[in-house]
């Protein structure tokens, strides 16, 4: 097993679909989840620190100071359901805000960079897409259909969607992914039952292979200052963690009192938990 | 001639069906497609073609408000003769009957979203390589439009503001859309003359008139146009 992983880990909670409609601005009804058994459904994600650093390079370079957000896609590999994004390009994309109909992404480039990219190392091929978010928005579906189809036949796991926040002051792990469930949503107004597609939550983590540790040492070297003390450094990195923790708990008793005053249907993994 | 980076916008939609052009609308809009592509990339090397279809995918019942279907890119802005006639050929018809239980029955047969479709291929040439030439967007329009006519203008209006250029080739459906067409190209023309409008009368070729029109021509040849009255 090549990957070493680093202290961060991203605190996994059951995958819980009520929570990813919050977040998604596409989908508000209760809705009874039923995953497609032909798939391999995506386990977890891995991000090594070649993506996030591209990713953030990526918004600066385009975004900087805007509140627009820039889209790229993942390359990696798949095994077993376990996907590892060990790689990324950034591709020409553009959206308006007040209508999500327009948006533009050019797939022309999208293919010749993916040509490229395979001359360089043909075992790389394309595991999903990122975006800086911070949210998802109503064209993520879209977009997720259009990098659908240069992933090849035979693979058997769709791919994943990644939501890098970029912003600079977060306390716990910049990535939360995604993945492609259809569910019947039994929506009154649309008389019957339809297939929806909606965004579930996949479990993500950092970790790099030992050269790629390396060179992110490298670079900590010149964020943190090596004079503090290293009491200080345990402290900061308890009180990180805790902080982390208490934004679930929170999370967690805002949906049981969601649940309590009727605003979301009860879902029952989530609380056999 | 001039340097230009053109957006085809092509309806796609269910009413592209009818036989009133030879052999059906759809046919004719591919073959007068075929030629505007032909003289743009022949009358200056460095001119760059896009290609986008008005009625996209339907990704079935986003929130039941499907107002619209969206554009879908086919083709960016390239010089690729090849690429571009095979994207133009390879356009399906879509329409929103099918397979989505949400639209109500008056809007089975779909529309075009113009606006919409024009927006698009504005971010289009935004991202355009070659920064120097002219933006133009040339529409196809074979179904009724969906949108009022003050909607259309201020989609002209913004044409205007990013200084593209539009050319509207009407195809059918005349009495429905001629307000908001002719709205949309004064409102993008300005008090300049770089946009035209042109229909095509039911049973004739698309091309032929197109031939002699000034979108091929370009805006520059207007004393040319009495000379090339006499070309067929």
């Amino acid at each position: 097993n090549p990957h070493l992983q680093f202290k961060y880990q991203h605190l996994s909670l059951p995958p819980p679909s009520p929570m990813a409609s919050k977040t998604d601005k596409t989908n508000a009804e209760g809705k009874k989840t039923l995953t497609t058994p032909t798939t391999t459904s995506t386990m977890d994600v891995t991000v090594h620190p070649l993506v996030l650093i591209s990713a953030a390079d990526h918004y600066l370079r385009v975004a900087r100071g805007t509140r627009k957000r820039v889209v790229g896609v993942l390359l990696g590999t798949v095994r077993k359901g376990r996907v590892d994004a060990t790689n990324s390009f950034a591709v020409p994309f553009e959206e308006d805000n007040r209508n999500p109909l327009v948006f533009y992404l050019d797939h022309n480039y999208l293919e010749n960079m993916l040509g490229m990219f395979r001359k360089i190392n043909a075992k790389e091929r394309v595991v999903g897409f990122y975006s800086t978010g911070p949210s998802i928005r109503p064209n993520d579906l879209k977009i997720y259909s259009m990098v659908k189809r240069f992933v090849p036949d035979e693979v058997s796991t769709p791919p994943v969607f990644l939501i890098i926040d970029v912003r600079p002051d977060r306390q716990s792990i910049p990535t939360t992914a995604y993945r492609v469930v259809e569910e019947i949503d039994t929506n009154a107004t649309t008389g019957g039952n339809e297939m929806k597609k909606n965004f579930a939550h996949v479990p993500s983590l950092i970790g790099a292979e030992e050269a790629e540790e390396v060179g992110v040492e490298h670079l900590l070297r010149d964020v943190n200052d090596p004079t503090v003390s290293t009491v200080a450094q345990l402290i900061k990195a308890k009180m990180s963690g805790l902080g982390a923790l208490t934004e679930k708990l929170v999370e967690m008793k805002d949906y049981l009192e969601d649940v309590q005053t009727g605003k979301l249907k009860i879902n029952l993994t989530i609380v056999s938990n | 001639m001039v340097l230009e980076s053109c957006m085809i916008l092509l309806d796609n939609s269910e009413y592209m069906r009818n036989g009133d052009y030879i052999p059906t609308r759809l046919e004719a809009q591919h073959d007068a497609a075929n030629l505007l592509v032909g003289t743009k990339t022949q009358s200056n090397p460095e001119s760059t073609v896009g290609v986008i279809a008005m009625t996209g995918e339907f990704l079935g019942g986003q929130d039941g408000s499907s107002s619209s279907v969206g554009a879908e890119l086919l083709i960016s802005p390239t010089d690729d003769m090849g690429k571009i006639l095979g994207a133009l050929h390879n356009v399906p018809i879509r329409g929103r009957s099918l397979g989505s239980r949400s639209t109500p029955k008056s809007e089975s047969l779909g529309g075009s979203d113009i606006a919409a479709a024009v927006q698009v291929a504005n971010l289009a040439l935004k991202h355009r390589r070659n920064k120097n030439g002219a933006q133009r967007v040339v529409v196809f329009v074979g179904s009724p439009i969906l949108g009022d006519a003050k909607s259309l203008a201020k989609c002209g209006r913004q044409l205007k503001k990013n200084n593209v250029s539009i050319d509207v080739i009407a195809m059918g459906e005349w009495e429905e859309n001629e307000a908001k067409l002719v709205e949309l190209v004064n409102a993008a023309n300005g008090s300049g003359d770089s946009c035209h409008l042109v229909t095509i009368p039911p049973g004739t070729l698309p091309s032929d008139v197109l031939v002699t029109s000034p979108i091929v021509h370009g805006g520059a040849a207007e004393a040319a146009a009495a000379g090339a009255a006499g070309i067929p």
